[in-house]
């Protein structure tokens, strides 16, 4: 604590406002006081000096009378001495006159003062002077600031002491105990099972309730603390598990910010994106880096935060996995229930690159068949249903031969059916020879029946040339693998153009395939148009 | 206090008014060399009191008294000046204090103060009426004292 005078303890305070009182009061008091004194102080004067001039009348009269100056002085003299007397003036008759003062001159006619007519010590009825008193204002003055003195002193001695006494009742009790309160509160730590004992000597005023209510906010303080600590534990522990939940969790698990930005991703979205534990991701550019296709994942975000819906899809990632392979993972984005804040979204990956090569392989499996890896019927029409209305739209013609082998049967029949198929996958290595890698499709729609189609119009020469191609090369002898002799077979080929021919995929096939029927009865090992049986080009 | 006056000077003088009724007056005398005429009461007062002192003539005046105790004296002071012998010997000693003021000259007898009056014309005395003698001149009867 500071000591100033006017450091604002109540004790300070009280005691300095009694003290300005008491003296105030001492100050009244003694002025009232000097009032009355010096009204009481004029009496007195007014009396004592009539009683002096009385005292001395007869022997002034005597000394006027006789003319006497000597007895008049000494009159005089004795008067003057008095305290009370400030001015003797006697007067003779007969001339003589003695005059004293002390001090100044009394100023003002409210001096008291006796004047007594001398008679005749002979003759009553004879004047022979006068005989004036005067008081002394000083003297007055003194007598009633002493009398004030007497009256204001006590008095303030009185409420000095009743200041002291008060001021040490007002110290027992209320500034200690409440000082030794402040020291007792002070102590106090938050959540202290600590409380005030209320001393028996304050069980009923206020400092004991002022204790009490202290007490029943330490109380509540520390249930409110109890209850705090409580419920952190049960949010950490919460947060806990959900951590658990989310480290552990096979799915990976994101958030993101409306920018796109990496908020937040549990370990296994680290482990899926990097392939392993360590290291950190580019949150700033996680989406860039991450996604083989980063706008498909933007325009994903941008419809999520917009229609406040989830939205799913399978997205590639940019790295490849270990075995050279495409990695796919599924992703699920959904607005995260907004608090008023940024909106964020949440996102759950899964790595579906498993589901993905398998759905790919049952695809290959049904547009494919598997003796020869050719497309098979399915996967011939795939393709048309792909390739006929982008030529009937792009103006690009196309061409499509059916084929049959020729002379296949007995083969099938008297080699085996091994050496059929291995007859049949000779004849797909020759036609995929023949055919223009990449453009060109290759299937086998069963049994000996190839079909070819092209990207170009049945006019084309070099369509015809590779028909012709065709012929001869599937005519050349074909070595099995029993080691016995060589197989020799022919195809018999129907071409039919797009829109030359048909205009649609199925009139197109069955246009090609009569065809091919017209060439097997004209004597096989050629090829025909739905039109006509073409002659063998020149030149072969 | 002119009641009392009377009553202390009916008491006290009760014999001598007996005397006075039955013997004679008193006069203030001087002799007959003295410059003095007459006397007014009032005068005769001063000289006696020491307020007077000079004479018409500017002479130091010279008022005799008889012995202290004295009827005649006390007789004379009564009539004169109204008061007692307690009195009058309280009014000296009061002047006696400055000493400026002299009672008169005391003389041994009525006969030594005649004796001086014939001597000294400055001198002024009282006597009764009946011892006057030729060389003695009377100023003034001394009687009561008007009220």
């Amino acid at each position: 604590m500071r000591a100033s005078l006017f450091d604002g303890s109540l004790r300070k305070r009280f005691a300095l406002s009694a003290g300005a009182v008491a003296l105030a009061l001492a100050a009244l008091t003694g002025g009232l006081a000097y009032l009355l004194a010096y009204r009481d102080a004029e009496q007195d004067a007014q009396a004592t000096l009539a009683g002096l001039a009385d005292a001395v009348r007869n022997t002034t009269a005597v000394g006027s009378y006789a003319g006497d100056q000597v007895l008049l002085e000494e009159v005089a003299n004795g008067l003057i001495r008095h305290p009370m007397v400030g001015q003797v003036e006697i007067t003779a008759s007969s001339g003589v006159r003695v005059s004293r003062q002390r001090g100044t001159e009394a100023a003002g006619a409210a001096i008291p003062r006796v004047a007594v007519v001398l008679a005749s010590p002979f003759n009553a009825r004879e004047t022979v002077g006068s005989l004036l008193v005067v008081a002394e204002p000083d003297a007055l003055g003194r007598k009633a600031r002493e009398q004030a003195l007497r009256l204001a002193l006590p008095m303030f001695a009185q409420v000095l002491l009743l200041t002291l006494l008060l001021d040490a009742v007002a110290a027992r009790l209320m500034s200690l105990p409440m000082a030794r309160l402040a020291r007792q509160v002070e102590g106090l730590e938050p959540g202290t099972a600590e409380r005030l004992t209320v001393p028996p000597a304050h069980q009923r005023d206020e400092i004991g309730h002022l204790m009490r209510r202290t007490n029943t906010l330490l109380q509540a303080n520390a249930t409110a603390l109890d209850r705090e600590r409580e419920l952190r534990s049960e949010i950490t522990a919460i947060e806990g598990r959900l951590r658990r939940l989310l480290d552990s969790s096979s799915a990976a698990i994101l958030l993101l910010d409306a920018g796109g930005h990496l908020v937040q991703g549990n370990p296994t979205l680290q482990r899926l994106c990097t392939g392993h534990s360590e290291g950190e991701l580019d949150a700033e550019h996680f989406i860039e880096e991450q996604f083989f296709g980063p706008e498909l994942m933007r325009a994903m975000l941008r419809d999520v935060l917009a229609q406040r819906r989830s939205f799913s899809a399978d997205l590639r990632l940019r790295r490849d996995g270990d075995d050279g392979g495409e990695r796919w993972v599924h992703i699920l984005l959904a607005p995260l229930a907004g608090d008023g804040r940024e909106p964020l979204v949440e996102g759950v990956l899964y790595d579906v690159t498993q589901r993905r090569r398998e759905e790919a392989q049952a695809q290959h499996q049904a547009m494919h068949e598997p003796l020869t890896g050719l497309r098979n019927r399915a996967g011939l029409l795939a393709e048309l249903d792909l390739a006929v209305p982008a030529a009937l739209a792009s103006g690009r013609p196309l061409s499509l031969i059916y084929l049959d082998l020729d002379g296949f049967k007995p083969v099938n029949d008297q080699r085996g059916h091994a050496a059929g198929d291995e007859v049949l996958r000779e004849v797909a290595r020759r036609l995929l020879e023949c055919a223009r890698r990449g453009t060109d499709v290759v299937a086998r729609l069963g049994g000996d029946e190839f079909v070819l189609l092209l990207q170009a119009g049945p006019d084309e020469p070099w369509v015809l040339e590779l028909a012709w191609r065709v012929i001869d090369r599937l005519a050349e002898p074909i070595v099995l693998s029993d080691g016995r002799e060589p197989v020799q077979i022919g195809a018999s080929l129907g071409l039919a153009g797009l829109p030359r021919d048909a205009i649609d995929r199925d009139g197109l096939l069955n246009l090609a395939d009569q065809a091919m029927y017209r060439v097997k009865h004209a004597g096989k090992n050629g090829v025909a148009t739905p039109t006509a049986v073409l002659a063998p080009l020149a030149g072969r | 206090m002119m009641q009392r006056r009377h009553l202390i000077a009916v008491l006290a003088g009760l014999p001598v008014s007996l005397h006075a009724q039955g013997e004679a007056e008193l006069v203030l005398v001087v002799g007959v060399g003295s410059g003095l005429q007459s006397l007014t009461r009032g005068q005769a007062v001063g000289y006696f009191t020491g307020r007077l002192r000079s004479l018409p003539n500017g002479e130091l005046a010279v008022p005799l008294d008889l012995p202290s105790g004295h009827p005649v004296r006390e007789r004379f002071y009564r009539l004169l000046t109204g008061l007692g012998p307690p009195q009058m010997n309280s009014y000296w000693a009061r002047l006696a204090f400055s000493g400026q003021t002299q009672p008169p000259q005391v003389m041994d007898s009525e006969a030594a103060l005649v004796r001086s009056l014939r001597d000294n014309p400055r001198s002024i005395g009282y006597l009764p009426r009946a011892q006057l003698d030729d060389r003695l001149r009377v100023l003034l009867a001394v009687t009561r004292a008007e009220a």
